[in-house]
């Protein structure tokens, strides 16, 4: 092994934003290759020196483990609840199907072994979470939607148990999705500003996103099931313009560190104008 | 030495080196174990890890230096908050030395 791939196999099991990775990058390769010339300069080979330098370091998957836990102790609490969310739905599937005769199709148990590995190898090699964020967020709202298939096998027994597991399970999926955003941004402006700042953009994005897109959805559903409305264009033009204003709040949000509180007006205003035309044509 | 033994003195031990200059993260590891005469059970790794464990609580603040020749390379200087808790760590290691001494 040599030192940059040593280097490389600490950092892949830390989330860090952009920065903080070449930063760390940058520190350790400093230190390892001047420890290196250090053992050169005692009459070592240049084998020799590398293997002595990285073996007086340790173990690189339990330094990369150490650093994740003091740079983003809470990812690993949340993504260990998350497995062991999905581990006991994996659980009561394979129970219910033994003792209960309630025959789960294999098909979803290689659903939940699937989520169970991705989650598994996140945890491990967080670097993954930084570089493929979207595919971390779909997996996160992919396991959420799974639970719903344990609480469809268990509410004819245990009603109260199923509206407390779907609760828990929804918190704790959206906190993982959450988290990266608070802890870790990926973009500069946003990384730069208070943590306070971020947070309330983060609960104004969601908000607002969970307000605007039910409502299009809705919409949507309409459209798809009943067909287009008779000379009512302005109908569908309303989640549109909704959909608009969020976006243009969204990229206010993320575009410049002093333009987020125009960002978050817009969504205001575009999750007013949903509710409002919500509202209007509910029964 | 004891790992036990050396848990609760780590943090003292890189902050006693930070505390009077500001110094790269290297130079405080290389200078631990170079003292040290190699009888810390303890990997580099793990004291480079305990020294970020210190920045992130605010204890050590870093900054990159304006080196001319070679790599740029990041210091760590001690905060206020980091010398008030050097100040504790350091009383209370002395009295916990002194009673030692005093059984023995």
């Amino acid at each position: 092994m040599t030192i940059p791939t040593y280097i490389q196999q600490i950092l892949s099991a830390i989330e860090g934003t952009p920065d903080e990775l070449k930063e760390l990058h940058l520190e350790l390769t400093d230190y390892l290759q001047d420890k290196q010339s250090t053992y050169l300069k005692k009459g070592l080979s240049e084998e020799q020196a590398t293997q002595q330098t990285m073996a007086t370091f340790g173990d690189p998957k339990k330094i990369g483990s150490d650093l994740a836990q003091t740079l983003f102790p809470q990812r690993k609490w949340f993504l260990n609840l998350m497995l062991w969310l999905s581990i006991l739905s994996f659980m009561i599937a394979l129970l219910f199907s033994i003792f209960q005769k309630h025959p789960t199709p294999v098909i979803w148990f290689v659903l939940y072994s699937s989520t169970i590995f991705l989650t598994y190898k996140f945890n491990r090699q967080k670097l993954w979470i930084t570089r493929h964020r979207l595919l971390f967020i779909f997996h996160c709202i992919f396991c959420a939607l799974l639970t719903w298939h344990p609480v469809s096998i268990v509410q004819y027994s245990f009603e109260r148990f199923g509206y407390f597991y779907t609760t828990g399970c929804l918190l704790i999926f959206m906190a993982n999705i959450l988290l990266g955003a608070l802890y870790k941004p990926v973009q500069k402006n946003f990384a730069a500003l208070p943590s306070s700042s971020r947070l309330t953009i983060i609960l104004a994005n969601t908000l607002s996103a969970f307000v605007v897109f039910s409502y299009a959805t809705l919409i949507l559903l309409g459209l798809l099931l009943f067909g287009p409305a008779q000379n009512n264009w302005l109908f569908f033009a309303r989640p549109i313009v909704c959909i608009v204003l969020w976006i243009i709040g969204l990229k206010l949000n993320n575009a410049l560190s002093k333009t987020y509180a125009m960002g978050i007006l817009f969504q205001i205003l575009a999750s007013l104008i949903a509710i409002h035309f919500y509202i209007m044509i509910s029964p | 030495m004891e790992k036990e033994m050396l848990r609760g003195s780590l943090e003292l031990l890189i902050l006693s080196r930070i505390q009077s200059n500001d110094t790269y993260g290297g130079k405080i590891l290389k200078d631990i174990l170079h003292d040290s005469h190699q009888t810390l059970s303890v990997s580099e790794g793990t004291l480079y890890s305990l020294l970020k464990r210190l920045e992130k609580r605010n204890w050590i603040q870093s900054y990159w230096g304006e080196e001319q020749v070679g790599a740029r390379r990041k210091y760590y200087q001690i905060t206020p908050k980091g010398k008030e808790i050097y100040q504790r760590k350091l009383q209370d290691w002395r009295l916990l030395n002194q009673l030692i001494e005093q059984g023995v």
